[in-house]
């Protein structure tokens, strides 16, 4: 593809507008976007959810739904040697632009698991790409569908190319989108959130495999991502995106360097880092993107700014402005030169609280096991899934504990375990009681219950946890009722709780569903506090939610751990996430704990092989990156069948013939950290990832 | 798929044992027997039978012996000589009141239900594809006074309407002449002249919850992302929504077959009582009333069976439609 003509646009989005419908009632969900995306180059488009990302990816393929509305504005395609087609005139049925989709311009959709349907194998999904375009015969079309499987690094494509979705990991399934659509040899690449549902190391190598691809087709690219480290992995263009509108869009150095929209500057300021000083507090945007039913007029992004100007930002919205060459932002308040004026009000600097170390922990985990028999029939053997296969641990109090690892290690069944949703296999959970250890584990359910007031859980999808015939009172009060407590004493709590988290009492008739994903969050959070616990567990708490809402939760949980001396066991695959909020952190890998150690410490040298693997994943919005990195290769081993010796050695590049005979023990070694491995990384060398930022 | 099979056959046994003999003791479980209620019937003919009479006439028909004991009976009977009993209501072995009457109930339900289906599925798809169009509309209002109205009083309603104004009266499934006659060309006809209104009746209220089942399911998939990536793909509307959202509607619909042979047996007891078919629905309402205990039984046994028959049926399609039921069970099997 030599003659392809680099950086020309290849597609250019003008001033377009999309409503919707809603009975006789119009919304508009893109207010005036306008963007190019260039050959050869990748356009990121960023913004929280519901700003209206998706809607124009889908605006681009006119594949919106029946109730939404092309308004003004053009879709500019510029194929090689071809007039220009403004697609927003097609008619969406028509055959124009079915040749254009998935021939031009493919599109790689936000969950694989469901663009992809379980009734059809992968193979023939591809492979019907290439005979609706052009007479390819069955056969051609699985030659070449298999040849694309190969290409994104399916293994054993021959075979998987007859596999369904659902027999797929969710790598394997993003590779089989990625396939599909890339084999129409599309010149525009639309990806949508490609990676958000995967795996740190299982992205980064997704994010290689789609540069990979770009460069050997030439195509342009249009990423959508709500993850700003994941734009300065991708990007060489950025557009910001609020509320239908691009507030901000430049070469992406410049745009992470130096943000000139108040909403960009809050984008970066709320994301905690791996890397940087540790805040105690992070920035937030406070409130959250509202519906397109109450689009304010004026700046849509006036009610959550800090630099807002009443009597102006309220009245027009601001025009795009050009900053300089290919830079543009839209804000009132950028000066003449268009930096942004007034200072930004920065959170206040609490002093980090420590916890105290010298009194006795409040949890204690030992040797804890949960294995789970799965399938088996009349004459089938069951498997073994060997879940939780020995951990142990101490939580202090008023002391968080992180715990990480990919998918399918086990993170989810530790804190169920714990909490005494499934009885362990094995092992001990003492909690201590009046300066006596209970073993929870050994306690029959009757007994049990008593201490369920001390240990609480917040879930990561709050909505699925709550009956949605309840209300919130009802919610909040539930577990003081089933304790027995009296109605005025429980209607106190459910208000005092409420307080805490920030909610307004006169939300609590209100059923959950009405609430934003945040909101719903800091009701989870109000119903673990309400019955006084000592420890909560916290199972991906922030993963659902965006930046911004994410720091709200976060500041909100370090407040209440202060002023309540709570634990926390907080689990999350984000690493960013459990450096910022934990004293220290367990990684956990096919069950096990491999590295157990103070924050700062595991994250400046991280000595087990792992634990380095996965700092290596992790992206950050820092700008002259995109060195080449040691990935991660190969998947979490199936929990039925682990591999003999240490459970890593298949992935690990440091493996003896030791790794592969004996598993390793986990051992101290040296200031107060745990490591199970036969070759741990020296201490003092630092990671790459540290360098000063 | 076949062990998946054999495993279902393995459990038809013991369901039907139980089966028949929970059937044997509803039958008998109100107070007297056939020869009570036949004596009953015989007095309120001035014909008084005295206890000797009926202790005789229980003895020919072996109701004198224990339940436990006629059960037995009846069960090695009708396994070792296929022999289903008697019925006395109608003088006659209860294999030859129910095989005239199968041939009959099986075409009526058959093709009703082909009928239903043809017409109802394309409506349903069509409704939700087109939602909120005019036809959408029609067919939706339609539907729901078609599952609001009683089925008997729609039959009750056609008859009269007919009645007056043809003057004929359209009950049953035969003209009066061709009621007794042998098969023929004219009686086939005949049959004919007569379906279409217990179809109408009975399809117009299976139609409306088909189309309402299947506007609702596909209303569901039209929402779901591989529409939308269908389209992406280039495919045209017309297959992209067959292949990904009308199949995948589909399953929920499939699932919910097991119970389609119980129906094309009973078919709707009522209305066939109303429009005087000689289907099986009537006959087992009957021997019931009348206690007519083995004819009721073997009903009943058979109403179970096709029940079985009708799950497993269901089950099968489903997973051939479905690969991940299917791939479950190859799964098992392969590990086996
Ligand atoms: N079919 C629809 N009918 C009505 N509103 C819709 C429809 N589809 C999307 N919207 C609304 O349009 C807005 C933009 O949605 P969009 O899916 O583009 O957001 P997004 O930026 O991709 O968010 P996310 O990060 O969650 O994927 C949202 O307010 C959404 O609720
Ligand atoms: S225009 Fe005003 S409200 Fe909008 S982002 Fe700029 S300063 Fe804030
Ligand atoms: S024990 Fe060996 S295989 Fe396991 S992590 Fe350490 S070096 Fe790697
Ligand atoms: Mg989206």
């Amino acid at each position: 593809m030599a003659e392809v003509l680099h950086d020309t646009p290849f597609l250019e989005v003008r001033d377009l507008h999309v409503s919707f419908a809603e009975g006789d009632r119009q919304f508009t969900a893109l207010d005036g976007v306008s963007f190019q995306v260039r050959r050869g180059r990748t356009l990121c488009l960023v913004g929280e959810s519901g700003c209206g990302k998706s809607l124009t990816a889908k605006a681009i393929l006119q594949v919106m739904g029946d109730n939404a509305r092309i308004g003004q504005g053009g879709i500019w395609l510029c194929r090689d040697g071809r007039e220009s087609i403004d697609i927003a005139a097609l008619d969406p049925r028509g055959s124009a632009i079915r040749s254009i989709r998935g021939n031009d311009i493919a599109m790689i959709y936000q969950e694989p698991m469901s663009a992809l349907s379980p009734l059809y194998t992968i193979g023939d999904q591809i492979s019907e790409v290439l005979r609706w375009h052009g007479n390819t015969s069955r056969s051609e079309a699985r030659e070449e569908a298999i040849a694309v499987l190969r290409a994104v690094g399916m293994p054993a494509p021959e075979k998987r190319f007859d596999a369904y979705s659902f027999e797929l990991s969710g790598g394997q399934r993003q590779r089989a989108m990625i396939a599909m659509a890339l084999v129409g040899r599309p010149q525009l690449l639309i990806a949508d959130e490609p990676t958000t549902a995967l795996d740190v190391t299982t992205q980064a190598v997704i994010l290689d495999l789609l540069r990979e691809r770009q460069q050997a087709q030439g195509m342009a690219m249009l990423f959508i991502t709500h993850d700003l480290g994941v734009v300065s992995e991708v990007a060489d263009d950025v557009a910001v995106m609020y509320m239908g509108r691009i507030v901000e869009s430049g070469p992406v150095a410049e745009v992470l360097s130096d943000p000139r929209h108040p909403y960009t500057r809050g984008l970066l300021a709320s994301r905690p880092s791996v890397t940087g000083r540790r805040r105690d507090r992070l920035e937030t945007i406070p409130g959250t993107v509202p519906h397109l039913h109450n689009r304010p007029s004026g700046c849509a992004f006036f009610a959550r700014c800090g630099h807002r100007r009443p009597g102006e930002c309220d009245r027009q919205a601001p025009p795009p402005r050009q900053l300089a060459e290919a830079r543009q932002a839209a804000c009132w308040a950028l000066d003449d030169e268009g930096h942004l004026q007034a200072a930004e009000t920065h959170a206040p600097a609490v002093a980090r609280r420590k916890p105290d170390y010298t009194c006795p922990p409040l949890l204690k985990v030992r040797g804890l096991k949960k294995h789970f028999l799965q399938g088996g029939g009349l004459f089938t053997k069951p498997r073994r899934v060997r879940s939780l296969d020995g951990v142990s641990f101490d939580i202090w109090p008023g002391e968080t504990l992180g715990l990480v690892g990919e998918s399918g290690c086990g993170k989810s069944t530790l804190g169920q375990t714990v909490i005494g949703l499934h009885k362990p296999s094995e092992g001990k959970v003492f909690l201590s009681n009046k300066g006596h250890d209970v073993d929870l584990a050994a306690l029959p359910p009757a007994a049990r219950r008593r201490h369920w007031r001390d240990i609480r859980m917040v879930f990561q999808d709050p909505n699925g946890s709550f009956n949605p015939r309840l209300t919130v009172y009802d919610i909040l009060a539930e577990v003081l009722s089933v304790a027995g407590e009296s109605r005025p004493a429980i209607a106190s709590r459910v208000h005092e709780v409420m307080r805490m988290v920030g909610l307004d009492t006169a939300y609590l008739d209100r059923h959950a569903h009405a609430f934003s994903g945040g909101q719903r969050q800091r009701i989870g959070i109000a119903r673990a506090l309400a019955s006084r616990p000592r420890l909560i567990i916290a199972d991906e708490p922030v993963s659902a939610l965006d930046v911004s809402v994410q720091a709200q939760i976060l500041n909100l949980l370090r407040d209440l751990q202060a002023e309540l001396g709570l634990s926390y066991l907080f689990i999350s695959h984000d690493l960013s996430v459990v450096r910022h909020i934990s004293d220290r952190v367990a990684v956990m890998y096919a069950g096990q704990v491999v590295e157990l150690a103070p924050t700062e410490e595991l994250f400046s040298a991280p000595r087990h092989p792992y634990t380095r693997a996965l700092l290596n994943s992790v992206l950050e919005p820092t700008v002259a990156r995109r060195t080449e990195r040691q990935r991660l290769a190969g998947s979490v081993p199936d929990p039925a069948a682990f591999p003999e010796g240490c459970r890593f050695h298949p992935r690990c590049s440091l493996a003896s013939d030791e790794c592969r005979r004996t598993p390793p023990p986990l051992a101290a070694s040296g200031s107060g950290r745990d490591v199970a491995c036969f070759h741990p990384l020296p201490a003092a060398v630092p990671v790459r990832l540290l360098e000063p930022a | 798929m076949l062990r998946f099979i054999l495993q279902r056959l393995l459990w038809v046994p013991p369901t039907l044992i139980a089966i028949s003999v929970v059937a044997f003791a509803i039958i008998n479980l109100p107070p007297g027997d056939y020869v009570d209620r036949y004596a009953l019937q015989a007095a309120a003919q001035g014909d008084v039978m005295t206890e000797a009479q009926k202790e005789a006439l229980r003895i020919t028909y072996g109701l004198d012996a224990p339940i436990p004991v006629q059960y037995v009976r009846w069960m090695s009977d009708m396994l070792l000589h296929g022999n289903f009993g008697w019925s006395f209501q109608h003088s006659r072995p209860v294999a030859e009141v129910i095989g005239e009457r199968l041939g009959l109930t099986a075409i009526l339900s058959i093709v009703t239900l082909t009928v239903t289906w043809m017409i109802a599925i394309p409506i349903g798809i069509y409704s939700a594809v087109r939602r909120y169009s005019i036809a959408d509309y029609v067919f939706t209002s339609l539907g729901f006074f078609g599952l609001a109205l009683p089925n008997f009083l729609l039959a009750l309603a056609l008859m009269y309407a007919l009645f007056v104004f043809t003057g004929q009266s359209v009950g049953g499934l035969f003209s009066s002449q061709y009621a007794d006659a042998p098969w023929s060309l004219g009686k086939v006809l005949d049959l004919l002249a007569h379906l279409w209104i217990p179809i109408l009746v009975l399809g117009i209220s299976g139609m409306a919850s088909i189309i309402r089942t299947i506007r609702a399911n596909l209303l569901d998939e039209l929402r779901a992302p591989y529409l939308s990536a269908a389209r992406a793909k280039g495919l045209p509307e017309t297959w992209a929504l067959l292949k990904y959202p009308v199949r995948h509607a589909m399953n929920p619909f499939v699932s919910g077959l097991n119970d389609v042979f119980v129906h094309i047996i009973s078919g709707e007891t009522i209305v066939a009582i109303v429009l005087g078919l000689e289907t099986t629905g009537p006959l087992l309402f009957d021997a019931l009333r009348n206690q007519d205990m083995f004819l009721a039984a073997t009903l009943i046994m058979f109403l179970g069976i096709l029940g079985m028959i009708g799950t497993l049926f269901s089950d099968v399609l489903l997973a051939w439609l479905d690969p991940r039921i299917r791939r479950q069970f190859t799964l098992v099997e392969r590990r086996a």
